[in-house]
């Protein structure tokens, strides 16, 4: 990339109407994001007509920053009413909702949108420099390498289960066999549908999310324990703990190599397509776990992971816009979206695009950089705003969250059956989390359920069968080493754990 | 809502099983060697195993096998649980006929009122929410919700 | 209908009243009188949801009421189409239908059948095509099916789940040409992008989607459209050859879309939105739109559409059929 190009495209960002699209679509991302269970895709599909009537480069821009703050905003309602924005934010909303709950909302909310944006500019300098070459590695990759990828992911769950790996186990058992509701790819047949046509189309998992981390919880505040928990729990936030950024460069200093993992993994991982997004904060999570100094402290509202998972999150936000644009392959729905809106403006994606036209690729990626650079000050406000939600007392707070449950899983595919998942989702969580189950390994299983499934039965059919073909390509069979070494450490401390735990030594899911 | 690990375990384990036989019922397309049984099979015996490690832990753990210990003497507050379930499954019927606007209304005054807020309160943050979420969503949003009888009168 | 802004109280509850009995007296002359739904059957940012969105923007447009685009999907489909299907039919929920339409019911999937619709008129249609690696030992559709004659397992392609068009194009095709459709190694995908990411890298051999869908990886000289699975060619793709004149065979599955309705919509509601339909196909912006996305104008009145449905229906049936796909 010549620094010409750079600099034509830095012009062109920088017009009068580019810049009120970025504001715009941020200002209207904001507002989405926080809305408990409206996601980004929904925001930006409802983008789309107004770009009928736009430029290129502006309703480009618009859908960018909408789309980026959307999912920032999305941790609002993950750390203040424990409702996970998107099922990449899944992985840390517990521990979010635990700073929260420990008094410290305002240290949450600013992690959140801090290392987010520092994440989403880092991660768009990256591109700007490698965007054509990441695109090309990225092609490489086959169902063989996303399965192990996959996979990979899902080993995570040992890590976001808490004291107890077994029920850990059997929660992600379950979110994978959720998984497998609805049409089969293989065989074009209804699976576990008993019959019904809305089954058939599967569960989505924003309406299981809302269920079973936001309605359970409602359900739990209601309880005896919540009860208790309310005695209990830190008096609510106090004026300064809720001054936005407080602090923060010093959590910088404290956990630098946390960003700098975050964003590594985020921007690559990011950059495959239909896995990248979801997965990375997953991932980046339970790295951070795994080599902390601390790892006891995971899960009770430490910094540590927060950071490392949601700069992963945004810094893969504009990786996954790189094979959409080099290769004209969609990642994810708000990808396809983008891309279809290029079309539309005659601005075809392809390698041609960065050939022919470098600076258009580049003024999106820098239309990228300055919607991350927004974040900073609209989450100032967002953080300012948050203050009076957690003023407003439970008893008018709660009926207004569950109306947006209702509402949140009514509107995803509109029909009420959404809500009726919510409501189960709701029950079993409840009953789950009363026992001892972790709730995050269900989504994580919802998530990559059918990422798994589906590489595996690909490469199964591609090679005719034959399972050494998963060790055949040289990039799979690295992955593939690589994988099952993870596993065996996995399992085996799992056994260490709980031989520990027969032998009688204490462990607190157990006598809690 | 407690289940002993003793009686958890042995549930997961029968779960399991009705997921082996679900997966076996799933039809099988010729020339497939994996088809879409396989990985509900696996995750069936996965439940299987798991329960049985959990029912053996769970042995050596005292008290009831089941209760609800939680939910005794919540008064107003097992009632507001129960609307928040009732309420929202009665929306389920009631969203077309009446419209989100009187269901979202009908619903949060009643939860509000059980939950122990003031009457005055609820009469005035009640409708200013349930109006302003609906003007959101079928205004701004352009997500169409039933209006029911008060479509006349909104817009 | 009356509409009310602001007003006393009291008389907006009047109002309210005279709605219930207008809407019982079903006075259709004025139809649109409210907001109307499109349902599209498939994920927002696919080819059938831009296009629908292009629609309904114009229809809304033309009748001055808002056409709300409602994304309901899964299944493949079904869930969308049986959902069009089974709305009220009172002319206020309106879907866009595809091909996939026509193949529950021989699949052997409840909830739809192609009698459940009124047909209200076609804007799209455009043949699928065969794409392969850029690499590949052949690089024309001869080559190519003379090397899935040499080994039907060894040449693996992809491009929908089993059963799908994508699917039932390519066996159709092969059935033809006399290979046993049954020997051939269909890698079932979710959707043409993973496919085709799947032939980028080298794991697979062909793609059966729309040449629109793959023109990207075309110009990055990753992939090729080879052949339309088709009879006449297409005016976007001038250049490209039809597998009727390549091999001299008739096959010509032809993915459509189109608007339609419950069973059972009032005649006024069809004439008007296919009228609409008729004068949006022949706006050159929307055509531009079109052409901008690879997608081609292909109107047909309701008639003629309805007609169009039933019989592609009937040969993608037999397709099913000699594929050992049909329940």
């Amino acid at each position: 990339m010549s620094f010409d190009t750079l600099l034509q495209a830095a012009v062109l960002v920088l017009q009068f109407d580019v810049l009120l699209a970025i504001l715009g679509g941020a200002v209207y991302g904001l507002f989405i994001g926080a809305l408990p269970g409206l996601t980004a895709t929904m925001a930006t599909a409802l983008l789309v007509p107004l770009t009928f009537y736009m430029a290129p480069l502006p309703a480009i821009a618009l859908i960018v920053s909408s789309t980026a703050m959307a999912i920032t905003a999305g941790d609002i309602p993950g750390a203040l009413l424990r409702i996970p924005g998107t099922p990449a934010s899944a992985a840390y909303t517990e521990e979010s909702y635990a700073m929260t709950r420990a008094g410290h909302a305002g240290r949450a909310l600013s992690i959140g949108f801090f290392f987010s944006a520092l994440g989403g500019l880092i991660g768009a300098t990256v591109l700007l420099m490698t965007g054509p070459l990441l695109a090309r590695l990225a092609l490489n990759f086959s169902s063989f390498e996303f399965f192990w990828l996959a996979l990979l992911g899902l080993l995570t769950c040992a890590l976001v289960s808490g004291s107890n790996p077994v029920k850990g186990g059997v929660s992600l058992a379950i979110g994978l066999l959720i998984a497998t509701v609805g049409l089969d790819v293989t065989s074009g047949q209804p699976r576990f549908t008993f019959g019904s046509v809305e089954l058939s189309g599967g569960v989505s998992f924003i309406p299981v999310m809302i269920g079973m981390f936001a309605f359970s919880e409602i359900l739990r505040g209601l309880s005896g324990i919540g009860a208790a928990d309310a005695a209990t729990a830190a008096t609510p936030a106090s004026d300064g703990a809720m001054r936005p950024y407080r602090g923060i460069l010093g959590l910088l200093k404290t956990y630098p190599l946390s960003l700098v993992r975050g964003t590594a993994l985020g921007s690559s991982l990011g950059a495959l397509p239909g896995v990248g997004g979801d997965l990375a904060a997953w991932i980046a999570y339970g790295v951070s776990r795994r080599f902390s100094r601390t790892p006891q402290k995971f899960g009770t509202g430490h910094p540590e992971g927060l950071i490392e998972a949601t700069s992963a999150n945004n810094s893969g936000l504009s990786s996954a816009w790189i094979p959409a644009l080099v290769f004209g392959i969609p990642g994810d729905a708000v990808t396809a979206i983008a891309v279809g809106v290029l079309y539309m403006k005659g601005v075809a994606p392809g390698p041609r695009l960065f050939a022919e036209n470098p600076v258009m690729p580049t003024s999106i990626i820098l239309s990228f950089f300055v919607a991350n650079l927004l974040l900073f000050p609209l989450g100032y406000f967002a953080i300012k705003a948050a203050r009076m939600v957690l003023k407003v007392p439970r008893s008018v707070i709660v009926p207004m969250i569950l109306l947006c449950c209702f509402l949140g899983s009514y509107a995803i595919n509109n029909t009420l059956f959404g809500v009726g998942i919510m409501l189960v989702a709701g029950l079993v969580g409840y009953v789950m989390e009363r026992n001892n189950f972790p709730i995050a390994p269900v989504i994580l299983g919802l998530v990559l359920g059918p990422v798994l499934e589906r590489n595996f039965i690909m490469s199964m059919q591609i090679s005719r069968g034959n399972l050494t073909g998963f060790f055949e390509r040289p990039v799979a069979c690295g992955l593939g080493i690589f994988v099952l070494i993870v596993l065996g450490l996995t399992v085996w401390s799992a056994i260490k754990g709980r031989r520990r735990v027969m032998a009688g030594e204490p462990d607190d899911s157990l006598t809690s | 809502m407690r289940i002993a690990d003793r009686l958890f375990g042995p549930l997961l384990t029968a779960f399991g099983l009705a997921v082996l036989w679900g997966a076996a019922q799933l039809p099988r397309v010729p020339g497939v060697r994996f088809g879409g049984e396989l990985m509900p099979t696996i995750y069936g015996i996965a439940l299987i195993v798991f329960g049985g490690i959990i029912f053996l832990t769970g042995l050596r753990e005292g008290g009831p096998a089941f209760d609800a210990d939680e939910w005794r003497g919540r008064g107003r507050a097992g009632l507001a649980a129960a609307w928040s379930l009732a309420g929202l499954l009665l929306g389920m019927v009631l969203f077309e006929p009446l419209g989100f606007p009187l269901f979202g209304l009908l619903f949060v005054a009643v939860m509000m009122g059980l939950m122990g807020a003031r009457p005055l309160t609820i009469l005035i943050v009640a409708p200013v929410f349930v109006l302003t979420l609906y003007l959101t969503f079928s205004g701004v949003l352009r997500v169409s919700l039933p209006a029911g009888p008060l479509g006349a009168i909104l817009p | 209908m009356l509409h009310v802004k602001g007003g006393s109280l009291r008389g907006a509850f009047g109002a309210a009243g005279l709605v219930l009995v207008a809407t019982t007296g079903a006075a259709m002359a004025d139809w649109p009188e409210r907001a109307v739904t499109v349902i599209v059957p498939w994920s927002a940012g696919g080819g059938t949801d831009a296009t629908a969105r292009a629609v309904a923007a114009e229809l809304e447009e033309k009748f001055g009421q808002p056409f709300n685009v409602v994304n309901r999907t899964g299944g493949g489909g079904l869930v969308g189409h049986s959902a069009i299907a089974n709305a009220e039919p009172d002319g206020y929920t309106l879907g866009v239908i595809t091909i996939e339409s026509t193949m529950y019911e021989p699949q052997g999937l409840s909830g739809v059948t192609t009698d459940d619709y009124t047909y209200i008129g076609r804007f799209n249609a455009d043949p699928i095509a065969v794409n392969i690696a850029a690499d590949a030992e052949y690089d024309d559709a001869e080559g190519l099916i003379e090397a899935v004659k040499a080994d039907p397992g060894g040449i693996a392609a992809s491009g929908a789940n089993r059963g799908g068009l994508s699917h039932l194009a390519w066996i159709g095709l092969l059935d033809r040409l006399d290979v046993d459709p049954a020997e051939a190694n269909w890698v079932a995908s979710d959707g043409s992008a993973p496919a085709l990411q799947q032939l980028a890298s080298g794991a697979i051999d062909v793609v059966s989607t729309s040449p629109a869908e793959a023109q990207s990886l075309v110009d990055a000289g990753e992939a090729q459209t080879v052949a339309l699975i088709s009879s006449e060619r297409s005016d976007l793709y001038p250049d490209l050859p039809t597998t009727t004149e390549i091999f001299d065979i008739d096959w010509s599955p032809l993915p459509f879309r189109g608007m339609a309705g419950p069973d059972g919509i009032p005649d006024e509601v069809v004439t008007a939105v296919e009228g609409a339909l008729e004068e949006i196909t022949q706006d050159q912006e929307f055509r531009d739109f079109m052409a901008s996305r690879g997608f081609s104008v292909a109107y047909q009145d309701a008639a003629t559409f309805g007609e169009t449905v039933k019989s592609s229906g009937e040969g993608l049936a037999s397709a099913m059929e000699s594929a050992g796909l049909t329940q």
